[in-house]
Protein backbone atom coordinates (compact mmCIF):
# COMPACT_ATOMS: atom_id res chain seq x y z
CA UNK A 1 0.00 0.00 0.00
CA UNK A 2 0.87 3.63 -0.90
CA UNK A 3 2.26 4.93 2.19
CA UNK A 4 0.91 7.77 2.74
CA UNK A 5 -2.67 5.94 2.57
CA UNK A 6 -1.68 3.65 5.04
CA UNK A 7 -0.77 6.80 7.46
CA UNK A 8 -3.85 8.01 6.69
CA UNK A 9 -5.95 5.15 7.49
CA UNK A 10 -3.69 5.08 10.72
CA UNK A 11 -5.10 8.36 11.33
CA UNK A 12 -8.22 8.13 10.79
CA UNK A 13 -8.75 4.71 13.38
CA UNK A 14 -6.52 6.89 16.10
CA UNK A 15 -9.46 9.26 15.26
CA UNK A 16 -12.05 7.25 15.60
CA UNK A 17 -10.65 6.80 19.23
CA UNK A 18 -10.33 10.71 19.89
CA UNK A 19 -12.95 11.86 17.78
CA UNK A 20 -15.95 9.36 17.80
CA UNK A 21 -17.54 8.39 14.69
CA UNK A 22 -19.71 11.05 14.29
CA UNK A 23 -17.31 13.73 14.28
CA UNK A 24 -14.61 11.39 11.94
CA UNK A 25 -16.78 11.27 9.84
CA UNK A 26 -18.11 14.59 9.01
CA UNK A 27 -14.68 15.45 8.73
CA UNK A 28 -13.59 13.27 6.22
CA UNK A 29 -16.82 14.21 4.62
CA UNK A 30 -15.97 17.67 4.46
CA UNK A 31 -12.37 17.21 3.32
CA UNK A 32 -13.75 15.14 0.13
CA UNK A 33 -12.40 12.15 1.67
CA UNK A 34 -14.64 8.41 1.41
CA UNK A 35 -14.05 5.31 2.60
CA UNK A 36 -15.89 2.03 0.97
CA UNK A 37 -17.16 -0.92 2.82
CA UNK A 38 -13.34 -2.59 2.31
CA UNK A 39 -11.26 0.13 3.89
CA UNK A 40 -10.00 1.67 0.34
CA UNK A 41 -9.74 5.17 0.52
CA UNK A 42 -11.34 7.49 -2.28
CA UNK A 43 -10.82 10.69 -2.75
CA UNK A 44 -13.62 13.28 -4.51
CA UNK A 45 -10.98 16.25 -4.88
CA UNK A 46 -7.17 16.05 -5.61
CA UNK A 47 -5.66 13.80 -2.73
CA UNK A 48 -2.90 16.39 -1.83
CA UNK A 49 -5.53 18.74 -1.83
CA UNK A 50 -8.09 16.36 0.67
CA UNK A 51 -5.19 15.28 2.71
CA UNK A 52 -4.50 19.06 3.22
CA UNK A 53 -8.01 20.14 4.03
CA UNK A 54 -8.18 16.42 6.34
CA UNK A 55 -5.32 16.97 8.02
CA UNK A 56 -6.01 20.72 8.84
CA UNK A 57 -9.43 19.78 10.61
CA UNK A 58 -8.13 16.96 12.01
CA UNK A 59 -5.38 19.15 14.17
CA UNK A 60 -7.69 22.52 14.59
CA UNK A 61 -10.00 20.76 17.47
CA UNK A 62 -7.53 19.62 20.13
CA UNK A 63 -3.96 19.71 20.46
CA UNK A 64 -3.93 16.01 21.64
CA UNK A 65 -5.23 14.99 18.19
CA UNK A 66 -2.51 17.15 16.33
CA UNK A 67 0.50 16.16 18.45
CA UNK A 68 -0.80 12.49 17.70
CA UNK A 69 -1.05 13.60 14.15
CA UNK A 70 2.50 14.66 14.19
CA UNK A 71 3.78 11.51 15.25
CA UNK A 72 2.11 9.52 12.76
CA UNK A 73 3.47 11.51 10.70
CA UNK A 74 7.19 10.82 11.98
CA UNK A 75 6.30 7.03 12.50
CA UNK A 76 5.73 6.72 8.20
CA UNK A 77 8.19 8.82 7.61
CA UNK A 78 5.60 11.62 5.91
CA UNK A 79 6.67 15.25 5.55
CA UNK A 80 3.57 17.13 6.76
CA UNK A 81 3.14 20.01 5.00
CA UNK B 1 -25.31 -0.36 30.46
CA UNK B 2 -24.37 1.51 33.57
CA UNK B 3 -25.51 5.01 33.93
CA UNK B 4 -23.90 7.74 35.26
CA UNK B 5 -23.96 11.19 35.88
CA UNK B 6 -20.41 12.35 35.48
CA UNK B 7 -21.27 15.33 37.84
CA UNK B 8 -21.72 13.05 40.89
CA UNK B 9 -18.96 10.61 42.07
CA UNK B 10 -19.31 7.62 40.77
CA UNK B 11 -19.54 4.27 42.68
CA UNK B 12 -17.50 1.45 40.12
CA UNK B 13 -19.98 -1.14 38.88
CA UNK B 14 -19.29 -4.17 40.46
CA UNK B 15 -17.58 -2.46 43.95
CA UNK B 16 -19.36 -1.58 46.81
CA UNK B 17 -16.46 0.81 47.82
CA UNK B 18 -14.61 2.31 44.87
CA UNK B 19 -15.35 5.92 43.64
CA UNK B 20 -14.66 7.98 40.77
CA UNK B 21 -14.14 11.48 41.48
CA UNK B 22 -12.22 12.97 38.21
CA UNK B 23 -13.73 15.36 35.60
CA UNK B 24 -13.53 15.00 31.68
CA UNK B 25 -12.48 17.58 29.82
CA UNK B 26 -13.90 16.87 26.60
CA UNK B 27 -13.00 20.52 25.15
CA UNK B 28 -9.06 18.67 25.29
CA UNK B 29 -10.00 15.02 25.08
CA UNK B 30 -8.49 14.73 28.51
CA UNK B 31 -9.66 13.26 31.56
CA UNK B 32 -8.34 13.41 35.12
CA UNK B 33 -9.69 9.93 37.12
CA UNK B 34 -8.74 10.16 40.93
CA UNK B 35 -10.58 7.45 42.81
CA UNK B 36 -11.61 6.79 46.56
CA UNK B 37 -11.25 3.66 48.20
CA UNK B 38 -13.63 3.38 51.48
CA UNK B 39 -12.43 0.95 53.80
CA UNK B 40 -15.13 0.99 56.49
CA UNK B 41 -14.06 3.88 58.06
CA UNK B 42 -10.91 4.36 56.02
CA UNK B 43 -10.56 6.24 53.06
CA UNK B 44 -7.94 6.56 50.70
CA UNK B 45 -7.69 9.24 47.90
CA UNK B 46 -5.45 7.97 44.98
CA UNK B 47 -4.03 9.87 42.55
CA UNK B 48 -5.63 13.41 43.78
CA UNK B 49 -5.09 15.34 40.64
CA UNK B 50 -5.04 18.75 39.42
CA UNK B 51 -4.54 21.97 41.96
CA UNK B 52 -6.59 24.48 39.05
CA UNK B 53 -9.51 25.65 41.02
CA UNK B 54 -11.58 24.29 38.12
CA UNK B 55 -10.34 20.75 38.36
CA UNK B 56 -9.90 20.78 42.00
CA UNK B 57 -12.98 22.01 42.85
CA UNK B 58 -14.64 19.31 41.16
CA UNK B 59 -12.73 16.41 42.95
CA UNK B 60 -13.40 17.95 46.32
CA UNK B 61 -16.78 18.41 45.79
CA UNK B 62 -17.38 14.87 44.51
CA UNK B 63 -15.08 13.22 47.67
CA UNK B 64 -16.99 15.71 50.03
CA UNK B 65 -20.44 14.09 48.50
CA UNK B 66 -19.16 10.32 49.09
CA UNK B 67 -17.47 11.23 52.80
CA UNK B 68 -20.92 13.39 53.79
CA UNK B 69 -18.32 15.89 54.26
CA UNK B 70 -15.94 14.01 56.76
CA UNK B 71 -12.88 14.28 55.28
CA UNK B 72 -10.88 13.34 58.14
CA UNK B 73 -11.62 9.33 57.10
CA UNK B 74 -8.92 10.15 54.08
CA UNK B 75 -6.41 8.40 56.41
CA UNK B 76 -4.18 7.80 53.23
CA UNK B 77 -3.69 9.30 49.92
CA UNK B 78 -1.08 7.16 47.26
CA UNK B 79 0.34 8.74 43.97
CA UNK B 80 1.24 6.25 41.20
CA UNK B 81 4.04 8.94 40.04
CA UNK B 82 5.16 12.61 40.33
CA UNK B 83 3.10 14.40 37.30
CA UNK B 84 1.36 17.11 38.22
CA UNK B 85 -2.14 15.87 36.89
CA UNK B 86 -2.09 13.70 40.33
CA UNK B 87 0.20 15.42 42.91
CA UNK B 88 -0.64 18.77 42.55
CA UNK B 89 -3.34 18.81 44.42
CA UNK B 90 -2.18 17.16 47.49
CA UNK B 91 -1.27 19.89 49.34
CA UNK B 92 -4.82 21.33 49.32
CA UNK B 93 -6.26 18.18 50.78
CA UNK B 94 -3.62 17.35 53.25
CA UNK B 95 -4.79 20.28 54.96
CA UNK B 96 -8.13 18.90 55.28
CA UNK B 97 -8.09 15.43 55.79
CA UNK B 98 -6.64 13.60 58.91
CA UNK B 99 -4.22 15.23 60.37
CA UNK B 100 -2.04 11.74 60.48
CA UNK B 101 -2.14 10.96 57.19
CA UNK B 102 -0.11 9.16 55.39
CA UNK B 103 0.97 9.20 51.63
CA UNK B 104 2.39 6.73 49.70
CA UNK B 105 4.68 6.68 46.38
CA UNK B 106 7.34 4.98 45.29
CA UNK B 107 10.75 6.04 46.47
CA UNK B 108 12.17 7.43 43.36
CA UNK B 109 8.97 9.61 43.04
CA UNK B 110 8.45 10.18 46.62
CA UNK B 111 11.72 12.60 46.79
CA UNK B 112 9.66 14.96 44.74
CA UNK B 113 6.49 15.13 46.67
CA UNK B 114 7.92 17.91 49.06
CA UNK B 115 8.40 20.20 45.68
CA UNK B 116 4.96 20.34 45.14
CA UNK B 117 4.71 21.29 49.09
CA UNK B 118 3.58 18.73 51.09
CA UNK B 119 4.21 17.93 54.86
CA UNK B 120 2.75 14.89 55.28
CA UNK B 121 4.80 12.33 56.43
CA UNK B 122 5.39 10.37 52.92
CA UNK B 123 6.07 6.61 52.89
CA UNK B 124 8.38 5.38 50.23
CA UNK B 125 7.57 2.27 48.56
CA UNK B 126 9.09 -0.87 46.67
CA UNK B 127 8.01 -3.39 44.38
CA UNK B 128 5.78 -5.54 45.79
CA UNK B 129 4.98 -4.12 48.87
CA UNK B 130 1.79 -4.53 50.50
CA UNK B 131 -0.18 -2.04 52.59
CA UNK B 132 -3.06 -3.39 54.25
CA UNK B 133 -6.28 -1.59 55.59
CA UNK B 134 -7.82 -2.01 59.38
CA UNK B 135 -9.78 -4.46 57.69
CA UNK B 136 -7.52 -6.60 56.72
CA UNK B 137 -8.05 -5.32 52.65
CA UNK B 138 -5.19 -5.71 51.06
CA UNK B 139 -3.52 -3.73 48.10
CA UNK B 140 -0.22 -4.88 46.20
CA UNK B 141 2.20 -2.35 44.84
CA UNK B 142 3.96 -3.13 41.49
CA UNK B 143 6.64 -0.84 40.56
CA UNK B 144 6.44 0.61 36.32
CA UNK B 145 10.02 1.83 35.49
CA UNK B 146 10.20 4.09 33.12
CA UNK B 147 6.30 3.51 31.91
CA UNK B 148 6.37 6.39 32.13
CA UNK B 149 8.74 7.36 34.97
CA UNK B 150 11.37 5.62 36.58
CA UNK B 151 9.32 6.15 39.62
CA UNK B 152 6.09 4.97 38.57
CA UNK B 153 3.93 2.33 39.73
CA UNK B 154 0.51 0.73 39.68
CA UNK B 155 -1.76 -0.78 42.36
CA UNK B 156 -3.50 -4.16 42.69
CA UNK B 157 -6.35 -4.51 45.08
CA UNK B 158 -7.21 -7.97 46.17
CA UNK B 159 -11.07 -7.42 47.24
CA UNK B 160 -12.08 -6.20 43.75
CA UNK B 161 -9.63 -7.83 41.90
CA UNK B 162 -8.60 -3.99 40.37
CA UNK B 163 -5.85 -2.70 38.94
CA UNK B 164 -5.20 0.99 39.54
CA UNK B 165 -2.96 1.39 36.54
CA UNK B 166 -1.91 4.82 36.25
CA UNK B 167 -1.11 6.34 33.24
CA UNK B 168 -1.29 2.92 31.36
CA UNK B 169 -4.31 1.92 29.93
CA UNK B 170 -5.04 6.25 29.67
CA UNK B 171 -6.49 7.67 26.60
CA UNK B 172 -6.97 10.65 24.95
CA UNK B 173 -11.03 11.31 23.48
CA UNK B 174 -13.23 14.41 23.43
CA UNK B 175 -16.06 10.94 22.97
CA UNK B 176 -15.10 9.78 26.23
CA UNK B 177 -17.40 8.03 28.50
CA UNK B 178 -16.95 7.21 32.36
CA UNK B 179 -16.67 3.02 31.16
CA UNK B 180 -14.36 2.05 28.20
CA UNK B 181 -16.57 2.31 24.54
CA UNK B 182 -15.88 0.89 21.15
CA UNK B 183 -13.55 3.25 20.22
CA UNK B 184 -11.50 3.50 23.39
CA UNK B 185 -8.57 1.05 22.13
CA UNK B 186 -7.86 3.55 19.53
CA UNK B 187 -8.01 6.37 22.27
CA UNK B 188 -6.13 4.62 24.25
CA UNK B 189 -3.47 4.09 21.49
CA UNK B 190 -3.31 7.95 20.46
CA UNK B 191 -2.37 8.52 24.45
CA UNK B 192 -0.18 5.46 24.81
CA UNK B 193 1.90 5.42 21.63
CA UNK B 194 3.41 9.23 21.95
CA UNK B 195 4.15 8.66 26.10
CA UNK B 196 5.92 5.40 26.54
CA UNK B 197 9.53 6.13 25.68
CA UNK B 198 10.60 1.98 25.84
CA UNK B 199 8.88 -1.12 24.10
CA UNK B 200 11.00 -3.00 26.94
CA UNK B 201 10.02 -0.91 29.94
CA UNK B 202 6.34 -1.60 28.78
CA UNK B 203 6.79 -4.99 28.25
CA UNK B 204 8.18 -6.00 31.82
CA UNK B 205 5.56 -3.60 32.98
CA UNK B 206 2.87 -5.76 31.13
CA UNK B 207 4.50 -9.07 32.39
CA UNK B 208 4.42 -7.93 36.28
CA UNK B 209 0.72 -6.76 36.03
CA UNK B 210 -0.42 -10.00 33.74
CA UNK B 211 0.72 -12.08 36.87
CA UNK B 212 -3.01 -10.59 38.73
CA UNK B 213 -6.16 -11.33 38.00
CA UNK B 214 -7.59 -8.39 37.00
CA UNK B 215 -11.30 -7.72 36.62
CA UNK B 216 -11.34 -4.04 36.09
CA UNK B 217 -8.49 -1.49 35.15
CA UNK B 218 -8.97 2.19 36.73
CA UNK B 219 -6.55 4.41 34.80
CA UNK B 220 -5.58 7.73 35.62
CA UNK B 221 -7.07 9.38 32.62
CA UNK B 222 -9.66 7.70 30.13
CA UNK B 223 -11.83 4.74 31.09
CA UNK B 224 -12.40 2.28 33.01
CA UNK B 225 -11.86 -1.11 31.37
CA UNK B 226 -14.19 -3.79 33.29
CA UNK B 227 -15.00 -5.94 29.58
CA UNK B 228 -12.18 -7.37 27.09
CA UNK B 229 -9.13 -7.02 29.58
CA UNK B 230 -6.94 -9.59 27.76
CA UNK B 231 -8.03 -7.55 24.59
CA UNK B 232 -6.10 -4.29 25.84
CA UNK B 233 -3.52 -6.34 27.57
CA UNK B 234 -2.83 -7.69 23.81
CA UNK B 235 -2.87 -4.85 22.02
CA UNK B 236 -0.76 -3.00 24.81
CA UNK B 237 2.07 -5.44 23.78
CA UNK B 238 1.80 -4.35 20.39
CA UNK B 239 2.15 -0.80 20.63
CA UNK B 240 4.75 1.19 18.49
CA UNK B 241 6.31 2.86 21.48
CA UNK B 242 8.73 5.86 21.34
CA UNK B 243 7.61 6.87 17.93
CA UNK B 244 8.86 10.79 18.63
CA UNK B 245 12.67 9.70 18.35
FE1 LIG C 1 2.06 10.87 34.09
FE1 LIG D 1 -1.30 11.17 34.12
Amino acid sequence: MDKKIEFLKEVIERGMGIYGPEIMENMLKESGIEMDIEGNIIFKTSEPEAMKKFFDKYSSITPVAKMNLQMLAKKHKILLS
Amino acid sequence: MTTYNEHEPHLIRGTEDIYWVGFADRKVGFSNNPYLIVDGDEAMLIDPGSRAPEHYRIVHNKVAKVLKGDFEKIKYMMVQHQDPDLCAALPLFEVIVDPDVKIYAQSRSALFLRYYGVNSEVIPIEDGDEFIFKSGRKLTFITTPYVHFAGSHVTYDHKTKSLFSSDIFGAFSINWSLYANEYYLEAFKAFTEPYIGSKKALLKALEKISKFEIKRILPQHGSIIDKDIDKYLEAAKNLDVAQWL
